[in-house]
């Protein structure tokens, strides 16, 4: 039985597959989609509890739904990206997978379409909910929640790139997996707040980038209008230092660049990392 | 004819140490060969850089006339490999595993169905096919191995201490499972601590120490470099000390270990004639022998020699 091995897309094509499997198997795509029911339910289903009611402006009802936004697509990285390469090496893994014929990087791009696939299905659950429920409650929505939408499903590509970075890297899975959510949950948040206080625009960070996500629905019209290419807003909004305010353009930018910078970095790692 | 495994000037450093040191080998196709060496010496690391699981400081290796390195697809198309202990993904069933990898080596889902059903019987893991492998003991997961590694019908294998784990009776299952490669005509790379096995099971030694080729020969050549060989006899009753005596200076004997009461090791050197000459002798000394079985080359003998030679 002398067979040669299929071409790379084919091969790519098959670890999606698997991986998706293991997402099934292992319960981790349902572990998220509860959390972003639950999460969802809470927020739609709190104010009426506690008697505050739903703002009264369509404008607004989204925005209350956005923080979450962030969050979501960090744990998404963390579920789905974390431990993707490092597993390989830690739970030995790659013994059984690498002695094939199939490059590192197909294995690697696999894996990272696999882990995108389940995240978009996740960030659009959750963008879903939030339509429908606007629909349902105002009869009508933002058509600003679609561009949020896009640039969320960039942001998530790009936190992914990283993950995988950071997964290839790393020795451990447990370590791997704290790493990725502090990192982008509170680390580069905290250093873009720390920025942005010093008069020094982050631009280039990709967590404030991202913050392009919730502030196209979040900030007032005015503020909005005036949105330039990062000019300081702090003022307007109250906040007593200036606030650099991330731009669509620039901040798609940003990401796309992530995206490539990061995943080309966690091919190159992974080609080289040894077992 | 290419040969089916070679590595020329095969050098791998750790910071400063030195795993492999311009490691030269021709493996012939359709040789079992037999990859010993203490520990430390080399043989994991070159079994690693032969599956791309590792790169090479210098030098190169070829499989099947292929760089690994420069070209790790087509090299290893051809390639059965067991290295380790693997583990796999513990989601996955067997069958399910066996699918996964027989899709990455191209072969089609008749082939896959056939191969796993063949392999799985072979590696006896038939009904444990749909179980979920996260359940799986270390032996049972060393016999996947094996079963992948056999799935497409390779030209080449590689294998690192394939029966690590096993129970005797794996042992032995997996050693027949070798042997019946190499009748097929299968190149078979095998390291391993076991001597006695490697004995058994292959016709060809390559003996590396401290990342450096120290022999490489035919099993046959080295029983004629070293023709002493060891014969175990078991003995209905204990032999005197005054019979030991005699026996270590009957003719061709270099030495007697008594094993158990009743048991000897005698290290014996001459040809078929002289060993039956010693059957009688002991007879005559007045050994009541249960049995008298000739165990083969002292190649453990040997092994420790050129090592100890190669330490010095």
């Amino acid at each position: 039985m002398k067979s040669s091995p299929p071409s790379d897309s084919e091969q790519l094509h098959m670890v999606v597959r698997y991986e998706l499997l293991k997402y099934l198997r292992g319960q981790r795509l349902f572990g998220i989609v509860m959390i972003t029911v639950s999460i969802a339910w809470l927020m739609l289903a709190l104010p009426p509890l506690v008697g505050r009611g739903y703002s009264s402006d369509v404008r607004t009802f989204p925005s209350t739904f956005m923080n979450f936004v962030s969050i979501l697509i960090v744990l998404s990285a963390t579920f789905f990206g974390s431990d993707a390469i490092v597993s390989e090496f830690q739970q030995r893994t790659g013994y059984s997978l690498f002695p094939n014929p199939i490059r590192r990087r197909i294995i690697l791009l696999g894996k990272y379409v696999a882990s995108a696939l389940s995240s978009l299905l996740v960030v659009s659950l959750y963008y879903i909910i939030i339509i429908v429920s606007a629909q349902a409650i105002y009869g009508t929505f933002p058509d600003e929640l679609f561009l949020s939408y896009y640039l969320a499903v960039v942001y998530m590509l790009s936190i992914l790139a990283f993950a995988f970075l950071l997964s290839s890297v790393m020795k451990g899975t447990t370590g791997s997996a704290v790493l990725t959510f502090f990192l982008f949950q509170m680390i580069l948040p905290i250093i873009d707040i720390v920025l942005n206080s010093a008069d020094i625009d982050p631009w280039f960070s990709i967590t404030h980038a991202g913050g392009i996500i919730s502030s196209i629905l979040t900030m007032p019209p005015a503020i909005g209008e005036a949105r330039g290419p990062m000019q300081p807003t702090g003022a307007a909004v109250g906040i007593p230092y200036p606030l650099y305010i991330p731009e669509v353009l620039s901040s798609l930018i940003v990401m796309v660049n992530y995206i490539a910078i990061t995943l080309l970095a966690a091919i190159r790692v992974f080609e080289r990392r040894e077992l | 004819m290419t040969d089916a495994i070679v590595t020329e000037n095969l050098g791998k450093v750790y910071n400063s140490f030195v795993a492999l040191d311009n490691l030269n080998l021709r493996v012939a196709g359709g040789i079992c060969l037999g990859f010993l060496g203490p520990n430390g010496a080399g043989k994991t690391t070159t079994i690693k850089i032969l599956t791309t699981l590792i790169k090479p400081t210098s030098g190169k290796a070829y499989l099947n006339g292929i760089d690994v390195t420069s070209d790790p697809k087509a090299a290893l198309s051809d390639v059965g490999a067991v290295v380790e202990t693997p583990e796999f993904y513990p989601y996955l069933t067997p069958n399910e595993t066996l699918s996964y990898l027989g899709e990455l080596r191209g072969m089609s889902s008749n082939e896959i169905s056939d191969g796993s059903r063949k392999v799985l019987e072979e590696v006896k893991l038939t009904e444990w096919a749909d179980k979920s492998i996260g359940s799986f003991s270390r032996g049972m997961k060393q016999r996947l191995a094996l079963a992948q590694a056999l799935l497409h019908d390779p030209a080449i294998l590689i294998f690192d201490e394939p029966t690590n784990g096993l129970d005797p009776r794996g042992m032995h299952e997996v050693r027949d499972i070798i042997k019946t490669l190499t009748e097929k005509g299968k190149t078979v790379f095998m390291s391993t601590h076991l001597i006695s096995e490697v004995q058994e099971v292959c016709d060809t030694v390559a003996l590396i120490d401290k990342g450096r080729l120290i022999v490489y020969d035919k099993i046959e050549n080295l029983a004629r470099i070293s023709p002493i060989k060891k014969i175990q006899v078991q003995a209905l009753v204990a032999p005197t000390d005054g019979q030991l005596d005699r026996i270590r200076q009957l003719t061709g004997v270099r030495n007697v270990q008594q094993t158990s009461s009743q048991v000897l090791l005698i290290e014996f050197e001459g040809d078929e004639d002289s060993m039956a000459e010693l059957h009688n002798s002991l007879l005559g000394l007045g050994l009541k022998m249960i049995s008298f079985k000739p165990t083969g080359t002292d190649l453990e003998g040997m092994y420790l020699e050129i090592i100890a030679e190669s330490v010095r």
